[in-house]
């Protein structure tokens, strides 16, 4: 049994207009979003900025409140939770936001703002808090005297340390990391990842990674999956795919990293806008933008198969 | 703080210059007053002299603390300002009280039921609020007050001035009492006024901080819904409504001159109406720096509030 599963996961969100403000339709930004997680895994999601990505990290933490689909821990279902079992839930799966400016009350010190979650869940005695945030800032990197300072007092490296030191205190088992180091400098970005490496191999906890960035996907990720328009079209082994990309947005996700020594190809760089998700495109929706669209992929949507071991959602491969 | 008060002192007191008028206009009318007599006053206060000079004059004495002379009301002008500010700062102490505890609470609600009934509810009225004019609220209420029978308790809702006749003959507990009553009416009319724009800001901000990633990350761990509005949310939501407090207080007690005039209060705004009617010139000098210094003092304990709402700043 998978740590978490995800089953049919749709969420859409209400469009008001008018005067008063009426629901006029509704935006869908997940769509039948199917995955499993392990434990020690790291799962990315990737696609570009409105492809429901983050959207998919916050319905599963409940932050957001789904249409359809089952979300389940340890095979229970996280829906229908509830008190103690919502509680017990919140403990285990925790996230890490991507502006660690934001994500960070302004108001509170670094100490107060990993301490609370401690003692929320009684984790450890009131006496023995500061000794144990001590720890945890160790473990990502912070010292002491960062204790009692402000967020404004640190540098974005530093405040998304604090951020996962955060999240960590709760010794959470899946860890959703909503694009952790797009915020930081690129020189900052390698440290942050590299941290964030040594603490999956200390202790085990599963990642789901939400990125846009393939560059920076290929070097965290054991498996991927690529995100259009609310729907997963691609699934597989990181390395796999990277190397041998099928589906042809995913082909021009990997071609746009830009590599040293090579002459990007011509007519596989991404071209075209990412269609608005109120009026998205008939058929494949990725149709508009596609090198090899044809007929069908305007009428029809191909539902996707598993062929050898990779998931894969396009007519003509 | 001080170019500020000079300038305004400035502007108001040449405007008044300019102004057709005269103080001495009742002296002179009364046969019963020689003209040596109010030779004497003009020579005393300067009014034969040219206006620059007056104004430093004028300057002069309220440096050394003399606001001088209010010869419509036969006082010194701080006797007259004093009085009438004590009546102005307790109707505006007790409408500010009475619109945050209304407001923020109302504002917050409404932030929390976005979109659902209460918040249209409660948004239709403040609009209407905000749309009724005070002294057109004041009438109403006033002839609301007025066809009232006598209610248990309170009694008849006074419909105007500080104290009732017989005040001197009450007990302490009776003059607080009174003064109370009294204040109901005016405290009300000020208070759904300044109600509904502080609602607005108050739904407003909360609804922007409840937003923020750091309180979806506070959720996230777990946190009840009370820790993370009270705990996370308001205190960053605060910020703005503390900003307008520092106007709002001084608005009130230079604008509430329609309401007090409306309901008879003897307060500032009356008394600057009557000052600039017969151009009394020392006491309508002596209204408009009030009301800037009100303004400034306003804003410095808007400072303090900000100061004292955000750990990050240490007062020493």
């Amino acid at each position: 049994m998978s740590l978490l599963s995800v089953r049919g996961l749709s969420v859409s969100f209400p469009v008001r207009g008018g005067l008063w403000g009426r629901v006029r339709q509704r935006v869908h930004a997940v769509q039948d979003v199917s995955f499993d997680l392990q434990a020690g895994e790291t799962l990315s999601l990737v696609g570009e900025s409105g492809c429901g990505k983050s959207t998919t990290g916050r319905a599963i933490l409940r932050l957001l409140e789904p249409d359809a689909g089952s979300i389940l821990l340890d095979g229970a279902e996280v829906r229908t939770m509830e008190g103690e079992a919502l509680r017990s839930f919140r403990r285990q799966v925790q996230i890490v936001f991507q502006d660690p400016s934001a994500a960070l009350n302004p108001r509170r010190t670094a100490f107060q703002a990993v301490a609370e979650g401690l003692i929320v869940h009684g984790l450890v005695s009131r006496a023995s808090v500061r000794d144990r945030v001590r720890e945890i800032f160790d473990l990502v990197g912070l010292s002491d005297e960062h204790l009692d300072r402000f967020p404004h007092a640190f540098s974005g490296g530093q405040r998304q340390r604090i951020g996962i030191a955060r999240a960590l205190a709760l010794e959470p088992r899946v860890l959703v990391l909503d694009e952790p180091v797009s915020a930081l400098d690129v020189s900052v970005q390698a440290q942050v990842l590299n941290l964030l490496e040594d603490i999956q191999a200390r202790t085990g906890m599963a990642y789901l990674f939400i990125a846009h960035d393939m560059g920076v996907v290929r070097h965290v990720a054991h498996r991927l999956a690529v995100m259009y328009l609310g729907r997963i079209v691609e699934e597989g082994p990181a390395e796999e795919v990277c190397a041998s990309p099928r589906h042809p947005y995913t082909r021009m996700l990997v071609a746009s990293v830009p590599s040293l020594g090579e002459r990007s190809t011509a007519g596989t760089v991404v071209r075209g806008e990412l269609p608005s998700p109120l009026t998205p495109p008939s058929g494949c929706a990725f149709h508009p933008r596609c090198p090899h669209a044809q007929d069908r992929c305007r009428r029809e949507r191909p539902q996707g198969e598993v062929v050898s071991g990779r998931f894969q959602a396009c007519w003509y491969l | 703080m001080i170019p500020m008060l000079l300038g305004v002192s400035i502007i108001a007191f040449g405007l008044l210059s300019l102004s057709p008028g005269d103080p001495l206009a009742a002296q002179r009318g009364n046969p019963q007053v020689p003209d040596e007599l109010i030779r004497r006053i003009e020579r005393q206060y300067g009014f034969d002299k040219p206006v620059p000079e007056q104004y430093l004059r004028w300057l002069g004495r309220v440096v050394q603390g003399d606001l001088g002379y209010s010869f419509k009301f036969k006082r010194p002008v701080a006797d007259v300002i004093a009085e009438r500010m004590a009546a102005t700062l307790l109707l505006a102490l007790f409408s500010t009280l009475l619109t945050w505890f209304l407001a923020v609470p109302l504002g917050v609600w409404s932030a929390l039921r976005r979109s659902e009934w209460p918040d249209q509810v409660v948004s239709v009225l403040a609009f209407v609020g905000m749309s009724l004019p005070s002294f057109f609220l004041a009438l109403l209420l006033l002839y609301g007050a007025s066809v009232l029978p006598e209610l248990p308790l309170i009694g008849r809702i006074p419909i105007g001035g500080l104290v009732s006749p017989g005040f001197d003959q009450l007990g302490p507990v009776a003059r607080v009492l009174d003064v109370l009553k009294h204040l109901l009416l005016p405290g009300v009319v000020l208070a759904i006024g300044g109600l509904a724009g502080l609602q607005r800001v108050a739904r407003g901000s909360t609804l922007e901080t409840l937003s923020q990633p750091y309180i979806l990350a506070a959720r996230a761990r777990g946190l009840s819904d009370r820790r993370v509005l009270w705990g996370h949310a308001f205190r960053n939501a605060a910020n703005p409504l503390i900003t307008l407090l520092g106007f709002e207080f001084s608005a009130l007690l230079s604008g509430a001159a329609f309401t007090e005039i409306i309901t008879s209060w003897p307060g500032m705004g009356l008394v600057a109406l009557e000052a600039v009617r017969s151009k009394d010139m020392f006491l309508v000098m002596a209204t408009v720096l009030m009301g800037s210094l009100l303004l400034l003092i306003g804003n410095l304990l808007a400072d303090i509030l900000h100061a004292w709402n955000d750990p990050r700043v240490k007062l020493s």
